[in-house]
């Protein structure tokens, strides 16, 4: 069973609430400078021009005076726990930027996205964290960028796979 | 780039349009019976103001102007002064005015970061003035 707070199973079973669910992500790859941080609340105001509004967490040891999550206009739903199935989660972000195109663009290898779930008014205490999940595509139209996330396929296995050599196997090759 | 400003050369709202709605913030839960349940869906929430203001032809030309070239026809957010607080008196809980060292009553100030609203504003003629009716969403 996953361990969360009570203030969070308290607003899961109260008739109303107040909290807010947030989804961060922290996105890495080898060809940036730094991970993209993201978050689908607008907490706080960062800035005002341009606006830009953040979710401050300390989640993966981001300092958040520095470094806070920025928010977009996004959707997004946790990876699933279905039986056989990889775990898959999907982020919908609106297309509002040419830039985003071109960066989704621009790499060929995965990235490689965590992803943490907190209440918006605490956001340092992690109600449910994925690590290490791989950024599998990203279907761009004109409205908007749906990006699915999800472990590397198994299925995709780097060519030539390992054969059954002595050196690999020497229990075979008595 | 930085942030237009609002003319101070137009005159404060009139009071009888004025209307000031917060955005819906609230995730309904269907329930099939009995009282219906809210939770939010976000934290930062952006309130809808619609205003009037009642200018002559001088003060036409300039909301005109700051509307279609300073904010792109409403596209680009500007400030504001809050027209409920800003330069209103500060008074104590007792209703004394708050006085400065050198016997200056005390104005109360606060700016908004807005967007226009939804619909474009509007013109009326009265008499000889004109009667702009708009709507802003102020940023939280």
């Amino acid at each position: 069973m996953r361990r969360m707070s009570l203030t969070a199973r308290l607003a899961q079973d109260a008739q109303n609430t107040s909290e807010i669910y947030a989804v961060l992500f922290y996105i890495e790859h080898s060809s940036l400078d730094k991970p993209i941080l993201l978050s689908t609340d607008p907490t706080e105001r960062l800035q005002d021009d341009p606006l830009m509004y953040c979710t401050r967490s300390t989640w993966m040891d981001v300092n958040p005076v520095t470094d806070p999550y920025l928010f977009v206009l996004a959707s997004a739903t946790v990876p699933s726990d279905i039986d056989d199935v990889a775990t898959d989660t999907s982020l919908v972000l609106e297309n509002v930027d040419n830039d985003i195109a071109k960066l989704l663009r621009s790499f060929t290898d995965f990235a490689t996205v965590n992803i943490a779930c907190v209440l918006a008014s605490s956001p340092d205490l992690i109600e449910a964290e994925w690590h290490g999940l791989k950024l599998m595509s990203a279907q761009i139209n004109a409205g908007e960028v749906a990006l699915t996330i999800s472990r590397e396929s198994i299925e995709d296995e780097k060519v030539p796979s390992g054969l059954m050599t002595k050196n690999r196997f020497p229990g075979v090759h008595r | 780039m930085t942030v237009a400003t609002w003319p101070i050369e137009l005159p404060k709202p009139e009071r009888e349009s004025w209307q000031s709605s917060p955005q819906e913030s609230r995730l309904k839960r269907n329930n099939e019976a009995g009282p219906p349940s809210y939770r939010s869906r976000f934290s930062s929430v952006a309130d809808q103001v619609s205003l009037s203001i009642l200018v002559d032809r001088n003060g036409k030309a300039i909301f005109d102007r700051f509307h279609r070239s300073t904010t792109s026809r409403g596209s680009k957010p500007f400030y504001m002064p809050d027209p409920t607080t800003d330069g209103w008196k500060l008074y104590a809980a007792d209703g004394r005015p708050l006085l400065t060292a050198a016997g200056r009553q005390i104005l109360l100030s606060a700016r908004w970061l807005c967007m226009f609203g939804d619909t474009m504003p509007a013109e009326a003629i009265v008499g000889v003035e004109f009667r702009k009716s708009f709507s802003v969403w102020v940023m939280p």
